[in-house]
C-alpha cells in the first residue's frame, strides 16, 4: 500500500468517525436532556401538588395538571400519562424551619422511609438534579416548609442507555466496515495512480540507463571528428549539448536512486552543512552579482539520510544561483521544535502559489534570464522532505521566489 | 599494449576501437560475453574493458576468467548496478575518450605494481 492511499483512508476513516460522532452525541444529548426535562416536568407537577398526587384540586389520573404544550413529550406516552401517578416510584419529604422531617409520600422500594428522610436531607440545600444516578430530585419551598422530591428514573432512562451503547457498538462497527470498504475503494481509485507512478519511475531509470551509451559514443565520435577535422562551432555545439545530456542523465540517475527508500537516518548537521556550502558557491553568487545574505541559527540538526540531505541543500543552492537576479536569502532555525528553511531570490516570475516546481520536469519561465532548469531539483528536494515527514511549500510574491521547508 | 573492449554496442566499439588503437595500442572488440571468454582462452591481453551487462555470460564468471589469467579489469557500468570487487576499476557511462584512456593507464600502473586486486 502506497503512502497516498493509507493517508486517504485515515483521512476518509476520520471523516466518518466525527461525522458519526457529531451526529450520535447530539442524538444520545438530545434524547436525555429530554429525559431529565420530563423528569423535571414531574418533580415540578408534583411541586404543585405538595409533593404528592395525593394532594391538590385535582384527583390521580385527572388530565387537567397536564401542560398544553406538549412539544416532543409524546402525549400519554410521556409524563402527562394518565398512569403517571400510579406508575411513578418517588417520595416526598417535608422539613419544617426547624429542620423536623415528615413523610409526605412514600411510593418507592429501593430504600426505607428513614433511609429515604437522609436521602432528602442531603439535597435539602440544593434545588434540582440527578442524585444515584437514575433519580432525580427538586427541593422546593411551600408555605414555611421546604418540600425534597425524588422520583425513580431509572426505567424511562433505560431505553436512552440502550440507545447510547448501541450507538457507541454501531459506530464501531461503522468504522470497522468502513474500513475494509476503504481499502477496497482506495486500492480501486489508487491502482492507475501506482501504475502510473510506476511507469514514471521505470521511465526515468531506463532514460538514465538507456542515454549512457549513446551519450559515451557522441562523445567519442566527436572526438574523432575533431582529431580530423579539428574542432570547429559545431563540434563545440555538440560538446556543449552534450554536457547538458550528460547533467540530465546525472540528475535522473539520482531521482532513479531515491525513487527508492531513503537511506539510513542520523543525526544530520544541518546548519554546519548550509553554511559551509553557501561559503564554497559565495564566489560564484558574487560573480553573478548576487548579494547572498545567510542566517542560519547555529546547532541546528536534523534525523535524515546524509547523503539525501546534502542533496537537497546543494539542490537548494544550486537553485538560487542559477535563478537569482540580484540577491539570495538563506534562512535556517528551529521552530516549535522542527527545523525551518526558508530562501527567497528575485527571480522576475509571475506573482502566486508556485507548487508547480515540484512536479518533475516542470520549471517557472522566468523571462529576464531564460535560463530553465531540468525540472528535477525541487521535485528531489520535495520528495526528499516528504521523505521524512515534513512540509514544502513555494510561491512567488513580489516577483521573488519563496520556498519554506519544515521537517 | 593489447586491449579487449567488450560491450554489446557495436557503434561503442567501433568508435573506440579508432580512438583507443591511434592511442594506446591494439584493441580488440567483443560484443558478449561468450566471446570474451572465447578470446581470453586463445589470445593474450594487457587488460580488459568490460561492460556489466554483456549478454551471454555473467560478469561474475568473466572477472573470475581475467583474474585466473591475471588480466586486469576495467568494467562500464550505468551506474545502477552493484559494484563487483573483482573489477579491479570501474566507470560510469557515458565518459569521454580522455578519461578512459587515464583509467587504462593507471590500472595497468597498479597492476604493474601488484596492486590490483587478485
Amino acid at each position: 500500500m502506497n503512502k497516498a492511499e493509507k493517508k486517504f483512508r485515515i483521512y476518509a476513516i476520520i471523516v466518518i468517525f466525527v461525522l458519526l460522532t457529531v451526529l450520535l452525541t447530539v442524538i444520545n444529548g438530545v434524547n436525555f436532556t429530554m429525559a431529565a426535562d420530563d423528569a423535571d416536568m414531574l418533580t415540578e407537577m408534583l411541586s404543585e401538588r405538595q409533593g404528592s398526587f395525593e394532594r391538590g384540586e385535582n384527583a390521580p389520573g385527572d388530565f387537567q395538571y397536564r401542560p398544553k404544550d406538549d412539544g416532543f413529550r409524546m402525549g400519554p406516552m410521556g409524563p402527562q400519562s394518565p398512569e403517571m401517578n400510579a406508575s411513578l416510584r418517588y417520595f416526598t419529604i417535608a422539613f419544617t424551619d426547624s429542620g423536623e422531617a415528615e413523610t409526605v409520600a412514600f411510593n418507592i422500594s429501593a430504600v426505607t422511609e428513614s433511609e429515604a428522610r437522609e436521602w432528602a436531607r442531603s439535597l435539602y440545600r440544593e434545588k434540582t438534579g440527578w442524585t444515584k444516578g437514575t433519580y432525580r430530585y427538586r427541593v422546593y419551598k411551600k408555605g414555611g416548609t421546604t418540600y425534597v422530591t425524588v422520583i425513580d428514573q431509572g426505567r424511562e432512562l433505560l431505553p436512552s442507555y440502550r440507545i447510547l451503547i448501541i450507538s457507541a457498538i454501531g459506530e464501531a462497527a461503522v468504522l470497522l466496515t468502513g474500513w475494509f470498504v476503504l481499502l477496497f475503494i482506495g486500492r480501486k481509485i489508487y491502482a492507475p495512480i501506482e501504475e502510473a507512478d510506476r511507469k514514471q519511475k521505470n521511465f526515468i531509470k531506463n532514460a538514465n540507463m538507456e542515454f549512457r551509451v549513446p551519450l559515451t559514443v557522441i562523445y567519442a565520435n566527436t572526438e574523432l571528428a575533431e582529431r580530423k577535422y579539428g574542432p570547429d562551432d559545431q563540434t563545440r555545439s555538440t560538446r556543449r549539448q552534450l554536457s547538458k545530456m550528460n547533467e540530465l542523465v546525472d540528475r535522473l540517475g539520482e531521482i532513479s536512486v531515491f525513487d527508492g527508500e531513503p537511506g539510513q537516518a542520523a543525526e544530520f548537521p544541518f546548519s554546519e552543512y548550509l553554511t559551509r556550502a553557501l561559503d564554497k558557491k559565495a564566489a560564484e553568487f558574487e560573480a553573478k552579482g548576487v548579494s547572498l545574505t545567510v542566517n542560519a541559527a547555529p546547532g541546528v540538526t536534523v534525523r535524515a539520510d546524509r547523503d539525501a540531505m546534502e542533496k537537497l541543500i546543494d539542490e537548494l543552492i544550486c537553485n538560487a544561483l542559477k535563478f537569482s537576479l540580484s540577491k539570495a536569502d538563506f534562512t535556517l532555525k528551529n521552530e516549535n521544535g522542527r527545523v525551518v528553511l526558508e530562501t527567497e531570490n528575485d527571480a522576475d516570475l509571475p506573482d502566486g502559489p508556485a507548487d508547480q516546481v515540484f512536479d518533475r520536469f516542470t520549471t517557472l519561465e522566468n523571462n529576464k534570464e531564460k535560463e530553465n532548469g531540468a525540472g528535477l531539483g525541487l521535485p528531489f528536494v520535495k520528495q526528499t522532505v516528504r521523505a521524512y515527514n515534513g512540509r514544502v511549500s513555494a510561491e512567488v510574491k513580489d516577483g521573488a521566489f519563496a520556498l519554506r521547508i519544515v521537517m | 599494449m593489447k586491449i579487449l573492449f567488450a560491450a554489446p554496442d557495436r557503434d561503442l566499439l567501433e568508435c573506440y576501437k579508432s580512438i583507443l588503437e591511434n592511442d594506446m595500442g591494439e584493441l580488440i572488440a567483443a560484443f558478449d560475453g561468450a566471446q570474451v571468454l572465447s578470446l581470453v582462452g586463445s589470445e593474450k591481453f594487457d587488460i580488459s574493458v568490460l561492460d556489466c551487462d554483456l549478454p551471454r555470460v555473467e560478469f561474475d564468471r568473466l572477472t573470475a576468467k581475467m583474474k585466473e589469467k591475471q588480466i586486469p579489469v576495467i568494467a562500464l557500468t550505468n551506474g545502477h548496478k552493484a559494484k563487483d570487487p573483482k573489477a579491479d576499476a570501474y566507470l560510469t557511462y557515458p565518459f569521454t575518450p580522455d578519461v578512459i584512456e587515464d583509467l587504462i593507464r593507471k590500472t595497468l600502473d597498479r597492476a604493474k605494481k601488484g596492486q590490483i586486486n587478485e
